[in-house]
Formats: structure tokens, C-alpha cells, sequence
């Protein structure tokens, strides 16, 4: 149990999947100028990467490694991570319409997230077992969420304030906020 | 025909560079930036499957059908991806060890897929090719750009060449992660300031 | 959607993703034998280097993989042999055999003379243990050193174990996890011995 812990701690915070381990920056830039969008987005990546890390995980443990071909991985994950958005989009449309509204202009995007994909590939790579799986696919979207909400409140306070200097507004000093939070992440160190 | 073939080509370098005009491909920019020799091994894997992608795009632009075409260019991208795993494990093993997972990921490379879609799947092969080359050559300028400064600020060395002082203490903040986002920050904001300058100059 | 464009969508997929994954197929064919030396001389060279002292080959090309067990599944278990020799007359036989340490696995490179069965050095591939502690199986030169030069009767167990080495102290499970291997190396040798045809 404690090793679980430690686990989402370390996902969530410690080797953030944004700020340390750099997967998912293009959305932190791209949609966090509002903070509904962030919102969005988070709650569909989490959705998402959850369900793509373990049926990657699956598809590696009883096929590609069964039948000896774990170099087509990367092949096979992308176009698994591909199809599962499409099936995500279709069900929510037809299961729940007013999340589709909310999330659907997110989904086709998430796609090209590497989070998503770099999650899926970071659960093979460290040899996690399903259960371990399960947790670091949603301890690492979650703490691409919070990220996500961090940066899109700062920036609309910083936007508010009116006072960063026009050669460093927009991503520039997304950037910057970026890896000052990183840093202040990066103070939780000695709790794991 | 040249002219444009030419054109395609050299805008890749400042007018529309990818990571620094529009911050697609930020993620292996900021990750595999604390050495240049990483850098530009990673720049050279991008060209490669950028350029692959490109044509192959390219040739087959008139045979897909629309609704699936996401998917037919993932493949083709992916296909590419795995080529140069392959080759780079067979034959620079030790870069792809320092590379690692970032190989993989740049099939999820914002840049690669932007240009199937934005460039290739309308234009012919010969000017996707140029294309490819000159966007993923941009790439890898931006990636040496940005490993440059932090190599030398860093650890005082460039391709592993000490160039400062052998008292330099190395500013080792800029080798961590936090330190990435920060000069990358930086360096989008002297971008702003020269192309104002040239702005003001041609206006 | 019409019928024949939903035909249409699923044959055009069909096609690319098996002309890509045959594509893929024929270019990790070709690059699989350099691929499998490259992981060798990068992971296993440094071992090789410190245990191997006498030849004029390159022990990574001459290699032989044997059949030496089963796994739980019934598939076979293969061990490389790396083949020093000089002159043509093979000097040492080296492999890799595991035992379980303080932190996970340990990885011991063992390099025996063939002909008067005499284990000649052990080197520490891969480990995971404790800094400062149990990695002292790599760092103390001591520690791997009473393996030399002992035949491959010898009983490579701990001294508490009834054996002939002397733990390092402080680090009893890692110390044991190494004369695990070699032990278990010792005896795989004996068993395929008539196989290997020195």
C-alpha cells in the first residue's frame, strides 16, 4: 500500500510528467489562456491516458511479447491510443451528449499528446505490473490536470495585472511560469 | 518550380522554424537539450521521419480517403519512427541509450504530423520533400540553438569541448529540468525582439 | 456512411498497416544481428574486459548460444558463451549467470578456463543495490577476487554457508547473491560441457 503511495506522489508530483519529464507541453501552452478549456482538457486527458496506459499494457503482455515482436511497439501503441479516442468520442456522444459538448473539441487533440503515449511506453519500460499500471497512468494524468489548472489561473491573473512585458507575453512567459513551478515541485523531493 | 522548391525549403529556418515561432515540438526541444551531441542526433531522427513521412504522404495523398487519413498518416509516421529505432540501436547504440524514450515519441511529434497535414497531403512530392527537410532541419537548428547555450552556461563545454574557463563552476540549474523551460522562455523573447527590430526595419 | 465507403476505409487501412508492419518485419531482420552485438558490447563488454585477460579475438563475434533449460512455460532457455581465445586455441569461456541481491537481481560475468576447469575471474554486470553498501561487489576489488583461479569443483557459497568466500561486511545479501551466481554458473557449466564440443 505504501508502495502505491509513493508512486502517486512521485507520478503526480515529484517526476511530473509536464515539468520533469517534459510530456505534454504542447497543451500546457496551447489551451490554458482560459481556464474552462483547462478544465476540459484535464478531465479528458486523464480519461483518456488512463485507459490507454492499460490497454497498451495489455496488448504488450499477451501479444506483442507472446509473439516475439515488441519492436513494432511503438506502431501498435499509437494507432491502439488512435482508435481508443475515436471509440471514446463515438460512446460519449451517443452515452453522455452534454460531456461530449464539454470534452469533444479536446478529444482529436489528445492524440498527438505525448503524454498519452509517453505514459504508455513508460509503463513497459519500468516493468510495472497491471495494478502499478493503473495507478501511474492516473497519478500522471492527474498531475498533468493540476499543471494544467495551475498554469491557466496564473496566466489569467498575470493577464489581468497587465504588467509582463509585451516581448515575453503569451508562451514565452508560460515557459518561464513553467519551470518556476517546477522548481517550487521540486521541493517536495524529500518527502518521497 | 526551383524557386519554390527553394523557398519551401529555406523557410523552415527562421520564417516559420517550428519550436520557436510556434512552439510545436516543445517537448523533446526542452528534454534532450542539455547536450548538443544529443541534440543533434535528435534533430537528424526528426529530418529522417519528417522527410520519410513527407513523400510517402505525399505520394499516396490521392488514394486515401479522408476519414481515415489520420490514421493512414499515424502509420506511415510510426513506420518511420521504428526505422530509425532500429537503425540507431544497430548502429549508435550509445546515442540511442541517451535518447531513450524520446525515439519513440516522436511519432507524437506535433511537428511531423503538422506538416502531413498542413503541407504534404496537398502538395507534390518533390516540394514535400523540401519541406520536410527544411522544417526538420529548423528543428534540429532550434534544438542546437537551445542545447548550445545550455551545455555551455551548463557544464562550460560545447560537443564536449571545454570552452569556458577550466574554473567555471557550471551553472548546473540550467542542466535540470526547470531550467529547460526557463531559457526556452527566454530565447522565445529575443525572437520576439529581433523579428520586431526587422519588422520596424522592412515597415 | 455508405456501405462501400465503410469497405473502402477498411481495406485502405488494412493495406497500409501490413505493408508498415511488413516493411518493418524485412528492416528488423537486416538489423537484427548488429543490433543484438550492439547490446552486448555496450552492456557486457565492460564485464568481458575485466575478466578476460589473455586472447586476440573479438569474444562478442565469437559467440555460441545453448539450450540450457526450460522456463515455466516450456520454451527453452538459451545462455550466450563469449569465446576468448589466442593463437585459435580457446583461452576462456565467459558467461552471465544471475542471483537475487538486497535491491533486485545482480548479473555476475563468470570467465572459466575450459581445459583445466578452473574459474579464472567473476565481474558484477548489472545490480541494483544499496550505494556505499551493497555495491560493494563492484567497487571492493577484494570481494570478486576470491572467486579466481579455484576450480570449478570448489564450493562457491558463503563461509556461513559452508562455502569458501568471506562475505563483505554489512552487505551479507549482496555478497550472497554473487556466490549465488557463480555457483549456479558453476554447476550450468558442468551440466552443458559436453554440448560447448572444447
Amino acid at each position: 500500500m505504501q508502495d502505491y503511495l509513493l508512486m502517486i506522489v512521485a507520478a503526480m508530483f515529484i517526476n511530473n510528467i509536464v515539468l520533469i519529464r517534459f510530456m505534454g507541453n504542447c497543451p500546457v501552452v496551447g489551451v490554458t489562456s482560459s481556464y474552462e478549456s483547462a478544465v476540459g482538457m484535464g478531465a479528458a486527458v486523464i480519461f483518456v491516458a488512463t485507459m490507454a496506459g492499460t490497454t497498451c499494457w495489455i496488448i504488450q503482455k499477451t501479444i506483442l511479447e507472446v509473439l516475439g515482436i515488441e519492436y513494432l511497439q511503438t506502431l501498435v501503441f499509437i494507432l491502439v491510443i488512435a482508435a481508443l479516442v475515436q471509440f471514446v468520442e463515438i460512446l460519449m456522444q451517443k452515452v453522455a451528449p452534454p460531456l461530449y459538448r464539454a470534452l469533444g473539441i479536446f478529444l482529436p487533440l489528445i492524440t498527438t499528446n505525448c503524454m498519452v503515449f509517453g505514459v504508455s511506453v513508460l509503463n513497459i519500460k519500468e516493468e510495472h505490473s497491471f495494478m502499478q499500471t493503473l495507478i501511474f497512468s492516473l497519478a500522471s494524468a492527474v498531475g498533468f490536470a493540476l499543471v494544467l489548472l495551475f498554469m491557466a489561473g496564473l496566466r489569467e491573473r498575470m493577464d489581468a495585472t497587465g504588467r509582463v512585458p509585451s516581448l515575453l507575453r503569451g508562451v514565452p512567459i508560460t515557459l518561464i511560469t513553467a519551470g518556476m513551478m517546477g522548481l517550487s515541485f521540486a521541493g517536495l523531493l524529500g518527502m518521497a | 518550380m526551383a524557386a519554390r522548391i527553394v523557398n519551401e525549403f529555406t523557410k523552415g529556418f527562421w520564417k516559420e522554424i517550428a519550436p520557436l515561432r510556434f512552439a510545436l515540438g516543445i517537448c523533446p526541444s526542452l528534454a534532450v537539450s542539455t547536450k548538443v551531441e544529443s541534440a543533434l542526433g535528435m534533430g537528424f531522427a526528426v529530418v529522417f521521419v519528417l522527410c520519410m513521412s513527407n513523400v510517402l504522404i505525399s505520394a499516396v495523398r490521392n488514394l486515401v480517403p479522408d476519414k481515415v487519413r489520420i490514421a493512414v498518416f499515424i502509420s506511415i509516421i510510426a513506420t518511420g519512427v521504428v526505422i530509425v529505432e532500429l537503425v540507431m540501436q544497430a548502429y549508435f547504440y550509445p546515442l540511442f541509450l541517451v535518447l531513450g524514450i524520446w525515439i519513440p515519441l516522436i511519432v507524437v511529434n506535433c511537428i511531423v504530423l503538422g506538416r502531413a497535414e498542413a503541407f504534404a497531403r496537398k502538395n507534390t512530392i518533390p516540394l514535400s520533400l523540401s519541406d520536410g527537410m527544411g522544417m526538420g532541419l529548423g528543428f534540429t537548428l532550434s534544438l542546437v540553438v537551445i542545447s548550445s547555450i545550455r551545455e555551455i552556461l551548463g557544464s562550460g563545454t560545447w560537443l564536449g569541448m571545454l570552452v569556458m574557463p577550466e574554473a567555471y563552476p557550471g551553472f548546473g540549474f540550467l542542466l535540470r529540468p526547470p531550467g529547460a523551460f526557463v531559457i526556452f522562455g527566454l530565447i522565445l523573447g529575443i525572437m520576439n525582439v529581433i523579428s520586431a527590430r526587422i519588422e520596424k526595419k522592412t515597415a | 456512411m455508405s456501405l462501400r465507403e465503410l469497405i473502402q476505409m477498411v481495406l485502405v487501412l488494412t493495406i497500409v498497416t501490413s505493408v508498415c508492419a511488413g516493411g518493418l518485419a524485412a528492416v528488423k531482420l537486416v538489423t537484427k544481428e548488429q543490433i543484438d552485438y550492439q547490446q552486448i558490447k555496450f552492456i557486457k563488454e565492460p564485464a568481458l574486459k575485466k575478466i578476460l585477460t589473455d586472447y586476440d579475438n573479438d569474444p562478442i563475434s565469437d559467440r555460441l548460444q545453448i539450450v540450457t533449460g526450460k522456463d515455466a512455460r516450456g520454451r527453452d532457455v538459451k545462455t550466450t558463451f563469449f569465446l576468448a581465445k589466442k593463437g585459435g586455441d580457446v583461452t576462456s569461456l565467459a558467461f552471465e549467470a544471475g542471483g537475487s541481491g538486497y535491491g533486485g537481481p545482480i548479473g555476475v560475468m563468470i570467465a572459466i578456463d575450459p581445459k583445466g576447469g578452473i574459474v579464472q575471474a567473476v565481474a558484477v554486470t548489472t545490480q541494483s543495490e544499496t550505494p556505499g553498501l551493497g555495491s560493494k561487489i563492484v567497487d571492493d576489488p577484494d570481494f570478486p577476487s576470491q572467486f579466481s583461479k579455484k576450480p570449478v569443483s570448489a564450493n562457491f557459497n558463503l563461509a556461513a554457508a559452508g562455502g569458501e568466500i568471506q562475505a563483505i561486511s554489512g552487505a551479507t545479501v549482496s555478497s550472497s547473491g554473487v556466490s549465488t551466481a557463480v555457483s549456479r554458473g558453476v554447476e550450468l557449466y558442468q551440466n552443458v560441457k559436453s554440448q560447448l564440443g572444447l
